[in-house]
């Protein structure tokens, strides 16, 4: 049975999407439904985190909205890399509680096969989350790891928004990473790049979804099935628009609303061939940015209004642009 | 609805088969993982056209600050 939130109406819930970049990389997303009649977050969930120079934008955003009344429901940490995972203990630690469900991928943690390819520059960060993470796996509370067989998907969590109009459901599901491409590198006692691991996320409110896509590469875009995809109107690009995601492209037959991407500045990300391409295919473009004036970040707010003025609102904040 | 769909699934036990009242999409479970509520799905075909996908993406409106 899944989980029943009552609501006055829909026409007064929005969904709110935070993407948050850095100057030279790190990337985090926090998504809430609100009830805009009483500013009630209805749901919360964080994707991966980052900080610079001791600016966590993600804790910031947090505590100007009420963590210390509501703490967050869901934490996907989508893969251990450096760049999505600095500061994600202080989410952890200030926001979260026991009943907020960690989401990790599998083989990372707690699993017996870890076989990742670690770096000096994250392995103490990793080790430390990963100790801060609950033991128990529960999917009500406590963690859940993910792994997705080939052109299938796996749901994550679901709760429904009722109203006098009946339920509205909400999906999360993941569309990676890909256990067989895992297991096969075990089974040959190969290491596992981190982006392989990467939890490849899509949110279905009602008739519409949106994909979170961490850094979810090709070999992994490749097994999917083009058919989960036709209802996308959001895309967070994988990657930060690398030539090694942009087969995600050939799966979204149709028109995207909004793409929006992060900044990779020593690899060169986001790759402006990419960019040009998802121009192609969407109405609205949006970057975090690279450094203007000593701005610390770059933030982008999308204010989904799906049932009532069927609008969104966009406010770009610190170096943040529209491309 | 595709949202639909999930839900029919959710409470449908593995190996069947689903169809949504309007058929507009067919799925089938294959596995089923009680402990994570973890439910994967073999085949899926959405039969919505692209002309309902055209209508519903024009009809949301963006307004930016930039």
């Amino acid at each position: 049975m899944s989980k029943r939130i009552s609501i006055s109406s829909r026409i007064n819930t929005l969904l709110r999407i935070y993407v948050v970049g850095y100057p030279l990389r790190g990337e985090s997303i926090i998504c809430q439904i609100i009830d805009s009649s009483t500013s009630d977050i209805l749901f919360s969930m964080v994707v991966d985190c980052f900080k610079y120079y001791n600016q966590n934008r993600t804790l910031e955003i947090l505590k100007r909205n009420g963590i210390d009344q509501k703490k967050i429901d869901m934490v996907c940490w989508t893969h251990p890399d450096y760049d999505h995972s600095y500061g994600l203990d202080e989410i952890i630690s200030s926001c979260c509680d026991q009943n907020t469900l960690y989401v990790v991928p599998k083989n990372f943690y707690g699993d017996k096969h870890s076989v990742i390819q670690n770096n000096k520059e994250d392995y103490k960060i990793v080790q430390h989350i990963a100790n801060l993470l609950p033991r128990e796996k529960n999917v009500q509370s406590g963690y859940v790891t993910i792994d997705v067989a080939a052109g299938e998907l796996c749901q994550i969590n679901h709760f429904s928004l009722v109203d006098a109009e009946g339920e509205l459901p909400i999906q999360i599901v993941a569309y990676a990473p890909i256990s067989q491409q895992i297991n096969n590198r075990i089974l040959k006692s190969q290491k596992i790049s981190k982006n392989e691991l990467s939890i490849f996320m899509g949110i279905k409110v009602g008739e519409y979804q949106f994909l979170l896509c961490g850094d979810t590469e090709n070999d992994a875009i490749d097994t999917m099935d083009e058919s989960y995809f036709r209802d996308v109107i959001f895309v967070k690009i994988p990657h930060h628009s690398s030539l090694t995601s942009i087969h995600l492209l050939t799966l979204l037959k149709n028109e995207i609303l909004i793409a929006c991407t992060t900044t990779y500045k020593i690899k060169g990300l986001p790759n402006q061939q990419v960019i040009a391409a998802y121009k192609n295919k969407t109405r609205h473009m949006d970057s975090t940015g690279a450094p203007i004036n000593g701005e610390k970040y770059g933030m982008i707010t999308y204010d989904f209004d799906l049932f009532n003025k069927k609008e969104v609102k966009i406010t770009h904040s610190g170096h943040a642009i529209c491309l | 609805m595709k949202s639909d769909i999930f839900d029919i699934i959710f409470n449908e036990e593995q190996g069947q088969t689903v169809e949504n009242s309007d058929e507009s999409y067919l799925f089938q479970l294959v596995s089923v993982d009680e402990t994570f509520e973890h439910k994967r799905l073999l085949t899926s075909m959405s039969r919505s056209t692209s002309e309902d996908r055209f209508l519903q993406i024009n009809e949301l409106k963006i307004i930016s600050d930039k």
